[in-house]
């Protein structure tokens, strides 16, 4: 599958920057999903798991942010707050504390 | 005069105490490398979190956010003093808390009334005994998070959306090197316009989620709390600028004690042979 670059970002430093295939974000409207060749893009998320295949699956415990695909494909998403979760449920457990504003 | 033996308590209590500021000297240094990288890396988000509101707020046209709105004048202002928790700084907390009560004392005429709120143990001491004071932020200091800096911008907004207040400002000390820090006062509500204007107005085959509005009001408060996330870091790599300085000369001002004192004890001790000398001689001639 084609690949593209994803970079997260929080105020604490760049968490996670690598190629990938795909990813499931939280967004405000219900969750979504980037391919590769995504159109240009702004989207607000809340607090969530936020998953990333590259192919290897890693979970995110993601705090409010907002995602961009930009021009090249590439993807920036900047969140108040992330960190790496063993699996979806321990991201999901970890993002119920963050808060929500 | 003292006896050789006084002097030398002394200079051992000397030598602990350079012992002490020159590790707190080191402490510091390390605390202070580590405030910087935080900079470093919170200037990153910032960077890209600014251009993401200009490029937004340039393709929205109609009507203005609370955030953005500015108050009528002659409202009362708010004032969050940012200060360390602890002492042994120089004139860090010092330096902020004169520049503040200036501060009030020039600008009071412009409001109703001046209240303050408190980052750091040091300022609220001092200045929460002499002014209005609306809540002292506990133990935020010592270690900047972006989640409690998000919870106090929060309390900001809400105060400033309510109407209670119709300007938001931060004193802080401005950390120009880790040898001068600037007391400064720095308005971040209202936003004003020339920081969210300037932007490249996004091509309209941009997919949007939600609309383009909604998602500038959840951007905005981000902006402030990314200023107060900013300030604390800026506070706390002030502090052990501040620190560092004060501890180096404290050690250098122990050196010199210690060498004048050794210097004395010598002259005691060779006063004290000679006496001896003196007096076996004189004993040997009267023999």
């Amino acid at each position: 599958m084609p690949k593209y670059k994803l970079s997260i970002l929080t105020p604490d430093g760049e968490i996670y920057e690598n190629e990938v295939e795909s990813l499931v974000a939280p967004g405000a409207n219900g969750s979504f999903g980037v391919l590769a060749n995504h159109a240009n893009m702004i989207a607000a998320t809340v607090p969530g798991v936020f998953k990333v295949n590259e192919p290897d699956t890693a979970y995110f415990a993601v705090g409010t942010g907002v995602l961009e695909v930009l021009d090249d494909g590439a993807v920036n998403f900047l969140a108040d707050r992330a960190e790496k979760a063993a699996d979806s449920e321990a991201a999901k457990e970890k993002a119920r504390t963050y808060a929500t504003y | 005069m003292a006896s050789i033996k006084e002097y030398n308590v002394k200079i051992n209590s000397l030598k602990n105490t350079r012992k002490i500021t020159k590790t707190m000297k080191m402490v510091s240094a390390s605390k202070l490398r580590r405030a910087q990288e935080a900079q470093r890396n919170a200037h990153r988000y910032a960077v890209r979190l600014n251009e993401l509101i200009a490029r937004l707020s340039a393709s929205v046209h109609s009507g203005a956010h609370p955030l953005l709105k500015s108050a009528d004048p002659g409202k009362s202002a708010h004032i969050v003093v940012f200060s360390s928790d602890r002492g042994l700084c120089g004139g860090f907390n010092n330096g902020i808390i004169k520049y503040v009560t200036r501060w009030i004392q020039e600008n009071k005429e412009n409001y109703d009334s001046i209240d303050l709120s408190f980052c750091g143990r040091r300022g609220f001491a001092y200045l929460g005994k002499r002014f209005e004071t609306r809540k002292h932020y506990e133990g935020v200091t010592p270690k900047p998070q972006f989640s409690v800096a998000g919870d106090i911008g929060m309390e900001l907004c809400d105060l400033f959306t309510s109407g209670e207040y119709g300007e938001v400002y931060l004193a802080y000390n401005a950390f120009k090197s880790a040898l001068s820090q600037e007391p400064t006062v720095r308005k971040i509500l209202p936003i004003e316009p020339e920081e969210v204007e300037g932007g490249v107005p996004m091509s309209s085959d941009y997919i949007f989620e939600p609309e383009e509005k909604e998602l500038l009001a959840r951007l905005l408060p981000r902006s402030v709390f990314f200023k107060v996330y900013y300030t604390l870091l800026e506070n706390s790599a002030g502090e052990h600028g501040a620190r560092m300085t004060a501890m180096d000369n404290a050690t250098k001002n122990a050196s010199d004690l210690i060498d004048s004192n050794t210097l004395i004890r010598n002259r005691v001790r060779q006063a004290a042979i000679t006496t001896e000398l003196t007096e076996i001689v004189a004993g040997a001639e009267a023999l």
